[in-house]
């Protein structure tokens, strides 16, 4: 071998000189890709170069088209910017005696230097119901939204009045061949018209965040992200998923309650997506959780951060909490929320709204109510465990508020914050009490107290604020089935002598009863012509109103001898509008402590009319408007006595210089 | 715009309704003209099943 490597050396130089001095020519193939990769990132930027001309270009046009479409308003303009900040539930008495006690600075110097009031509610006190009363400036048989049911008046069914998801059985031809397609069809039920399309109109953009009732978003010159109402990706209100390595598995309200199973060193579990999806996980002995190809480390009482997940072709996001190890091993799962990157369905306007505050942000909860009452109700979560959910939702939904406030040139920002409604229904037991969790709802109210003081910052003399509440809040210790009551009155009758209903009002002997109560806040006359199967004539109405006001107002609560019924409202002088017929003839008003009970709610008729509410969900709002007011807080001087929150409408359109259409029934508060 | 589309109706028919629409408390002659197909669409059209409807209110706070 030696001998031959001087040659070998020499013979391989000798070709590679040769190839030096003789170069010749070699064919190689190079394939398009890299071309096209090139060629694309450079067409991307010539497209951005040749907008950014454009858009400079036509800028002039642009401003002189705003101005054109403003002229209308142009002098009346008193304002720059106006700032909602919606405080859900924010109770006048206990913000007034936290402002006394000087808890609430920022609260107490926006009284001191611009106005305060209480703030008149809607019959009834509800927020889908005043939330659109506050957007369209008109009482509900005008907006259409009565309560967070409505009834199908051909079969008695409950519905969500806010909304219709419906699948949609479409067909595409293509010449001899037909492709089924089907799709959801969302449609929004609140009529009328906000007032924010109304400055859209006008050009003055604005950013509507997570105003209730607001899903599908409406279709405007602005932005918007819808709230209350929106689905989770198994098509309900929120269904939380509750694992667990105990063998008795009982149902539970508002979720789902499953095995995890023991295989080797790991517990495995499926979740249950839309349409009989699942994924499965795994969860090791070291607490390590697997799903989807993502892991994480679970620590007891930590939420995992926002995990995403895929079933069939929609995305949803959830997090995962350890709640106690072993044993038993208990696992909670928050509802599959629709994925903000991926919108499964329209969560925002534009479109790519939500993916653009997801993209900026960070992931956030898209679910309507996304604080998980019923997983604290059922006991899949503690309280701490409640209170650490809320404040990641109220951290998410403060970076939203506050990016709109610094990018926000002029217009309108209007953002609601709906945890100091969900904290104060399950916290109210613990108000006053000697409890660890007694200051809870003065610390929630301290915190917003710290959201208006950020939001001040943002107001210069050309912009108004107002800081706002749907409604107050009272305790809520007894329920009212009023059906039972009906029914042991001679006015509902149930079939075959049954002393029990099942759920939403199955049966009912329709052919004789009069009237029946549903949902939380409506009282419903079986009326012919109307209803299906309804027998009072229109000529009777008016005296079976007028009997059933008589009796059930001051309707005493035996076992405690207080009055549970305070008033009775009749429709007639309450509601005017086109959508009457959808609205309940009488609206009861609960005494402070009342409300509709669980059984009433879910449209059960139960043998006592009367019973207690043990339940972490402990404060409500159901009850007669006139005790839970919200309240009005403005750096401007407001010149209406008893303003109502049908008023806030009207002031925004007379701020930027819009005279409110002729519908809308509220008065501007501003002073002139 | 997108989920909307334009629909022809009769001259006379559509200056007897925007005569209405204020009074009767509509913000639009849209809004009235969707009304009234949805009273007529409630009547004519099959009612969703009720363990459907039931089972999208799961979860909402207020109910159960």
């Amino acid at each position: 071998m030696k001998r031959f490597l001087p040659a070998l050396v020499c013979s391989l130089a000798v070709v590679a000189l040769s190839r030096h001095w003789h170069p010749s020519v070699d064919f190689a193939y190079v394939g398009p890709g890299a071309g096209f990769a090139f060629l694309g990132s450079f067409l991307t930027l010539v497209i951005a170069f040749c907008a950014s001309v454009v858009s400079l270009l036509i800028w002039p046009f642009r401003v002189l088209w705003l101005l054109v479409r403003r002229r209308g308003h142009f002098g009346a303009v008193r304002v720059k910017r106006a700032i909602f900040l919606g405080l859900d539930g924010l109770d006048p008495n206990l913000a007034e005696r936290w402002m006394e006690e000087g808890k609430l600075p920022n609260l107490a110097r926006l009284r001191a230097e611009g106005c305060y009031t209480r703030l008149r509610t809607t019959f009834p006190a509800l927020s889908p119901v005043a939330w659109s009363t506050f957007a369209t400036g008109v009482n509900p048989a005008k907006h259409n939204i009565f309560d967070f049911l409505n009834r199908d008046l051909r079969t008695y069914a409950p519905e969500l009045s806010s909304a219709r998801v419906r699948i949609e059985e479409r067909v595409w031809r293509i010449g001899r061949w037909r492709i089924p397609m089907s799709r959801a069809s969302v449609e929004l039920r609140r009529k009328s018209e906000p007032f924010w399309k109304i400055l859209g109109r006008n050009a003055i953009p604005s950013t509507i965040l997570r105003v209730p009732v607001t899903f599908p978003p409406d279709r405007f010159e602005g932005r918007m992200l819808s709230a209350m109402s929106t689905p989770d990706l198994r098509g309900t209100q929120g269904s939380f998923t509750w694992f667990s390595t105990r063998a008795d598995h009982t149902c539970v309200e508002g979720g789902l309650r499953l095995p995890l199973t023991r295989r080797g060193d790991c517990y495995e579990g499926c979740l249950p997506g839309p349409e009989k999806t699942r994924i499965a996980f795994t969860l090791s002995r070291e607490n390590l959780l697997a799903i989807a190809g993502q892991r994480f480390v679970l620590k007891v009482g930590e939420y995992t951060p926002w995990v995403r997940l895929r079933f069939g072709r929609a995305r949803g996001i959830v997090r995962f909490l350890l709640t106690k190890m072993a044993p038993p091993l208990e696992l909670y799962v928050t509802p599959i929320e629709i994925d903000p990157e991926h919108p499964a369905l329209p969560i925002s306007h534009p479109g790519y709204y939500a993916t653009y505050l997801a993209k900026l942000l960070g992931t956030y909860a898209t679910l309507g109510m996304a604080e998980d009452t019923w997983a604290l109700n059922e006991g899949a979560i503690d309280e701490d465990a409640f209170l650490a959910q809320a404040r990641l939702i109220q951290e998410e939904r403060e970076r939203m508020y506050f990016s709109a406030l610094e990018h926000m040139r002029s217009g309108v920002v209007a953002c609601v914050f709906d945890t100091t409604d969900r904290v104060q229904h399950m916290f109210f037991r613990h108000l006053g009490q000697e409890s660890r969790y007694a200051r809870v709802i003065e610390e929630l109210y301290r915190d917003m107290d710290r959201v208006v003081g950020r939001t001040l910052a943002f107001a210069d003399a050309d912009t108004a604020v107002f800081v706002l509440s749907d409604h107050g809040f009272c305790a809520f210790r007894r329920g009212v089935n009023l059906n039972t009551w009906l029914r042991q009155n001679g006015y509902l009758a149930l079939k075959d002598g049954a002393e029990e209903s099942g759920e939403y009002l199955s049966g009912i002997d329709w052919a004789r009863t009069r009237a029946y109560a549903f949902g939380l806040g409506g009282l419903y006359l079986n009326l012919e012509g109307r209803e299906a199967h309804g027998i009072v004539r229109q000529s009777e109405a008016a005296a079976l109103k007028a009997e059933l006001i008589e009796r059930l107002t001051g309707l005493c609560d035996d076992e405690t001898s207080e009055i549970g019924i305070q008033n009775v409202y009749d429709a007639e002088k309450i509601y005017r509008g086109p959508y009457r017929d959808a609205a309940p003839d009488l609206v009861p008003g609960y005494a402070p402590g009342y409300r509709a009970a669980w059984s009433a709610a879910v449209g059960r008729v139960t043998r006592t009319v009367f019973e207690t509410n043990d339940k972490a969900w402990s404060g409500d709002h159901c009850v007669d408007p006139a005790v839970v007011p919200g309240v009005l807080f403005s750096n401007r001087k407001l010149k209406v006595a008893n303003p109502g929150i049908e008023d806030l409408a009207p002031t925004v359109l007379d701020l930027f210089g819009i005279a409110a259409p002729k519908w809308m029934e509220g008065q501007t508060l501003c002073a002139e | 715009m997108r989920g909307v589309i334009a629909v022809k109706l009769n001259k006379s028919l559509c200056e007897r309704a925007k005569k209405l629409v204020e009074k009767a408390g509509y913000s639009s002659l849209e809004e009235f003209i969707e009304h009234a197909m949805e009273r007529d669409l409630a009547r004519l059209e099959e009612a969703e099943s009720k363990e459907e409807l039931i089972r999208k209110l799961e979860g909402l706070g207020y109910l159960k």
